[in-house]
């Protein structure tokens, strides 16, 4: 092939310059660590690398929220052990009345207002606020406290049933508060029977009767709540306690003025021999305890209660206490259940985006020694065609004419 | 014999001149651009002794150079689509106006909120979010309706500067057929100079050129229109675009006679321009599909929810309509407005519609698909308006149309530009879920009631902008069976939920007297569900009232965030399971498809240009110049110039000599 003049030039500057541009990519990669800035240097890269940038962002935000999350739930833990204690120094304390060690005026007022003492405690911790300010158990109405006295001096519970959750995954949720609800209002209190027709019923032993109202109570069909305490006159005088369907349960000798024990109930029928009265299980109820706590304390700063009736009291008090106690503690169980699947999951997530990151970075970035070594090679590969440049255009023949 | 010596020398020395005055043009212009080689032949005396006629002539391989032509048309169509397209996949890949990064600090903002409902200050960052995405998708559309008009002005000035050309080669042509033949080169310089042209031309637009016997040389369009006849130029203008003004054409006129001319396979400068301005409108375009579908979308949850002020959330973002566009030969004045169907708006694609009129109230509407018209639609007004719903638009037709009137409709063009932040207040985030259900404290059961989904809360729900309904359902009663009973405001009972159902979607489980469903789609009416689960007992009670109240509770807000994995883009015209894709995906996948065609240019710029190296060097190696060759021509010639030169010399000693000799 004929070379002419122009094509020498015109090759060795051709030469040179792709050099360049090789040179200023490779120094581009060896900067940035990236093996391409833009869509049109790899379009199937750019597209896995804007998505595992989506994804990895997603993960950042999923362990921001179950950092929060965490905070949320190990305030919620602490503020129901904190309840728990404070039950259970509340019913220690209504036990030393049933003990009957401690039944003066005195001691009495003393118990008052040490209860009263363990009731504020109670109600600062129900109406804990977390960080925020917001109320920890008054569900989405987190502007009110949980709970509130009424213009009749009852504690109301003030906000909604709303449990909000935490997005910790793609795919899982988990719930970051609990309700005042159905954690301290809707409580069972201690159950209760009434009668129309005798001339006393009470309680003797709650949990005896506990357990016999957990087996008959009916919600559907409140006939079935009735039973019948029916005497017949004899030698001895009999009784028979009949349920509404006629199936006897219990049955003995009768005195009138006599108490019946029935499933730790005290029933005086009152009638004489031969007549026949009867007892319904109340409907169940619930409360906070709170209020318990204020009737407990009132009974015990009025003079005119009977040990009797202070005993009574104490005897519900004491199982709603507990029925509380459960209830915080339940609840405290399944806020550490959660605690723990956040810490899997947490581990869970932070293994996936190590696995995104690697992947983008095997997509995307650049090996630190590849890109020094590209960078060493394309600048020598320049110098050599400057080289060759000089050397190829140095002289023509004119020079030796 | 009428020779003599005197005249033998004296002709060589002129020959040799001439071969001197050859070499020297081509020393001189070794430089010169679009120079070709000259060479001088020179012939004996045919009537005489000594040397006779000589020849310069071009070197020239016409193929060679025809290719070349050829090649620069291509490497410059590549380079300058590669160019325009290549700045805007820089603008979008970087993450300051990438739409990623701002997708992302949007639903992370959103995420932060749903961890604290009732905060301002994380409600603020979500505004400033959500502010930034909106300014991006402006910016990223303003900047491609920016690029796209820019490339316009390019057409223009590449237009202008190709009618000068074209003048300018018609001129040449003129002056090559006046100038003297065989005289010193200097008509060999004129077809330099035209060549030159023809070569400056084919950077703007591929040619086909035609040599004529007489020197001249004619142009065409490789299409095959004329541009440079025997006697004159065509001029090429820029015609505007019809319907949509900014997509203008190109038009050759001869004399009267204009034709337009396709611009998709021009090649040049100019087909480069009109290859990166095609390019860019699907991009703008599914820019805006996306920046509608996720308006939307948003909007949508959004209502779906409540604010802290205890009323249904309204529209997060503005989506911009746009006018349909009139064809200038319209003769009617009907107009049509095209928006997006509230809730449909992963139904979009990224197309553009028309709609032709047959009458004046009856039209059929078509998708353009691929440069392709789709028919999609027919029908007639009234109604005044059509609903696509499986394209997510709705036209809004006005004034009256006549037969063959028709209109171009681009609902997703502009519509980045024209999204919008609709809300002022970060009080109009809708966090909460608008109903709320509590179980009666005098419940014997432990069963809890939770919320299943909030579906509708406009037409046909039991949701309005602050309370319920009282015909919506509002209270759930266990029966002494285990059933679920449903009460309305009033206390009305509206059905019953077997207890098979165990208390899930208690209202699309709701039956009434009969055993039929009460509400035969809950997605519509009463618009929301709840879940009853744990142990329930007979008499135990259930309410369900508006969340009045309830700031910190973020089950819409979660919602809200969800769309974040949802598939709610669609991809192109695709239908059926797999046709959508989550937001970020939209936008991988445009960038994708971006990127490969600005790879594909790429690489068609290196393979065209290594193509053009190959042949200018094909080309060179027959024209350009060599100046070793040219010195040695040169030592050469000087040398038969003083031999020349010698023998006039000898001619005078021997006439002297015979001058002495008859003294």
């Amino acid at each position: 092939m004929r070379i002419t003049t122009g094509m020498m030039y015109d090759r060795s500057l051709s030469t040179l310059m792709k050099s360049n541009e090789r040179l200023s990519k490779a120094s581009d990669q060896a900067n940035t660590l990236q093996k391409f800035t833009t869509a049109g240097e790899a379009p199937a890269g750019m597209a896995q690398k804007l998505n595992l940038t989506a994804e990895i962002a997603r993960y950042q935000q999923y362990a921001s929220n179950g950092t929060s999350l965490q905070g949320k739930l190990s305030q919620e833990e602490t503020v129901l052990d904190s309840l728990n204690t404070a039950m259970g120094s509340a019913y220690t304390k209504v036990q030393q009345i049933v003990n009957g060690t401690n039944n003066s005026t005195d001691d009495r007022q003393a118990l008052a207002s040490e209860l009263e003492e363990l009731q504020k405690h109670m109600l600062d911790l129900m109406n804990s606020r977390d960080d925020a300010g917001e109320y920890l158990f008054s569900g989405s109405q987190s502007n009110t406290p949980a709970f509130a006295l009424d213009s009749s001096g009852q504690y109301q519970y003030q906000g909604d049933s709303v449990q909000r959750s935490t997005q910790v995954s793609q795919t899982v949720k988990i719930a970051s508060n609990d309700p005042g609800d159905a954690l301290f209002q809707n409580v069972a209190t201690a159950r209760t029977a009434s009668s129309s027709t005798m001339s006393s019923i009470s309680v003797a032993d709650n949990s005896a009767f506990s357990s016999f109202y957990a087996s008959r109570y009916d919600s559907a069909n409140s006939a079935n709540n009735t039973f019948t305490v029916a005497t017949v006159a004899g030698s001895p005088d009999t009784y028979q306690v009949k349920d509404a369907s006629g199936n006897v349960l219990q049955s003995g000798n009768y005195t009138q003025g006599d108490d019946i024990s029935f499933n730790g109930l005290k029933l005086n029928p009152g009638v004489s021999a031969g007549s026949s009265s009867t007892f319904s299980l109340d409907a169940p109820k619930s409360d906070n305890v709170l209020n318990t706590l204020s009737n407990m304390i009132s009974a015990l700063r009025d003079p005119t209660q009977s040990t009797d009736q202070i005993n009574a009291l104490a005897a519900t008090t004491q199982i709603h206490l507990s029925n509380s106690q459960n209830s915080v503690n339940q609840t405290t169980g399944t806020v550490g259940a959660r605690l723990s699947s956040l810490d899997s999951i947490t581990s869970s997530n932070t293994n996936l985006s190590a696995i995104s990151q690697q992947k983008k970075a095997d997509v995307s970035e650049m090996d630190l020694y590849e890109a020094i070594t590209n960078l060493t090679k394309e600048n020598n590969a320049l110098d050599t065609a400057r080289q060759s440049y000089a050397l190829i255009n140095k002289s023509t023949l004119f020079d030796y004419m | 014999m009428a020779s003599d010596l005197l005249s033998i020398g004296s002709s060589g020395v002129l020959a040799q001149q001439k071969l001197l005055y050859t070499t020297g043009n081509n020393i001189s212009n070794v430089n010169t651009q679009g120079y070709t080689r000259q060479r001088t032949d020179l012939y004996t005396n045919t009537a005489s002794l000594g040397v006779g006629m000589s020849n310069t002539q071009r070197l020239l391989n016409n193929y060679s150079q025809r290719e070349m032509w050829r090649d620069t048309s291509g490497v410059q169509m590549y380079q300058t689509a590669y160019q325009q397209l290549n700045s805007t996949d820089q603008f979008l890949s970087s993450d300051a106006n990438s739409l990623n990064p701002a997708l992302s600090s949007y639903f992370s903002a959103l995420d932060t909120v749903n961890e604290s409902p009732n905060s301002t200050g994380t409600r603020q960052t979500l505004m400033g979010a959500m502010q930034d995405l909106v300014n991006r998708f402006n910016t990223a559309s303003s900047t491609l309706t920016q690029q796209q008009t820019g490339i316009n002005s390019n057409i223009e000035s590449e237009v202008k500067s190709v009618n000068q050309l074209l003048g300018g080669i018609s001129d040449l042509n003129q002056q090559i057929l006046k100038a003297p033949k065989n005289s010193d080169g200097t008509s060999l310089n004129l077809m330099d100079q035209r060549d030159e042209m023809i070569r400056q031309l084919a950077e703007k637009m591929d040619i086909r050129t035609v040599a004529q016997d007489n020197g001249t040389t004619l142009v065409n369009l490789s299409s095959g229109e004329s541009l440079v006849l025997a006697n004159g130029a065509a001029s090429v203008s820029v015609t505007t675009g019809d319907p949509d003004t900014t997509q203008t054409g190109l038009q050759v006129q001869i004399g009267s006679s204009k034709a337009s001319i396709a611009t998709d396979n021009l090649g040049g400068k100019l087909g480069g321009y009109y290859q990166a301005r095609d390019n860019l409108a699907p991009v703008q375009r599914e820019v805006g599909q996306l920046a509608l579908a996720l308006a939307d979308a948003m909007n949508q949850q959004n209502s779906k929810g409540m604010t802290p002020n205890s009323t249904l959330g309204g529209d997060l973002f503005t989506l911009p309509s746009s006018t349909g566009l009139p064809s200038s030969k319209n003769t009617g004045t009907g107009a049509i407005q095209v928006s997006v169907i509230p809730g449909q708006g992963s139904n979009l694609t990224p197309n553009d519609f028309q709609v032709e009129f047959s009458s004046s109230t009856n039209y059929q509407v078509y998708m353009m698909q691929d440069g392709k018209k789709v028919s999609v639609s027919s029908g007639s007004t009234p109604p005044n308006q059509l609903q696509l719903s499986s394209y997510g638009i709705q036209l809004d037709f006005s004034g009256t149309p006549n037969a063959g009137d028709t209109m171009l409709l681009q609902p997703t063009k502009n519509a980045a530009s024209g999204l919008g932040l609709a809300i002022s207040s970060t009080d109009e985030i809708a966090l909460a879920a608008p109903v709320t259900g509590s179980a009666s404290s005098s419940n014997y059961g432990s069963g809890k009631i939770s919320l299943a989904g909030v579906y509708n809360t406009g037409t046909g729900s039991g949701i309005s902008s602050s309370s319920l309904a009282s015909s919506a359902p509002q209270q759930v009663k266990i029966n002494s069976s285990g059933d679920y009973e449903v009460y309305d405001g009033s206390g009305t009972l509206i059905g019953t939920a077997p207890a098979s159902t165990k208390g899930q979607n208690l209202f699309a489980n709701l039956l009434d007297s009969s055993g039929s469903k009460v509400y035969s789609n809950v997605q519509t009416t009463p618009g929301f569900d709840f879940n009853v689960s744990g142990t329930v007992k007979a008499n135990d009670t259930f309410s369900i009232a508006f969340n009045t109240g309830g700031v910190n509770d973020n089950f819409n807000g979660l919602a809200l965030s969800g769309l974040q994995s949802q598939d709610l883009v669609r991809k192109g015209t695709a239908t059926g399971s797999g046709a959508t894709q989550s937001f970020s995906e939209a936008f991988s996948s445009t960038m994708a498809s971006l990127g490969s065609t600005v790879s594909g240019l790429n690489t068609g710029y290196s393979a065209a240009d290594a193509k053009l190296t190959q042949s200018t060097q094909t080309l060179n190696s027959e024209s350009g110049v060599s100046l070793d060759e040219e010195a040695s021509n040169l030592i050469r010639f000087q040398q038969a110039y003083a031999a020349s030169a010698q023998i006039i010399t000898a001619a005078r000693s021997v006439f002297d000599t015979l001058l002495s000799a008859a003294r």
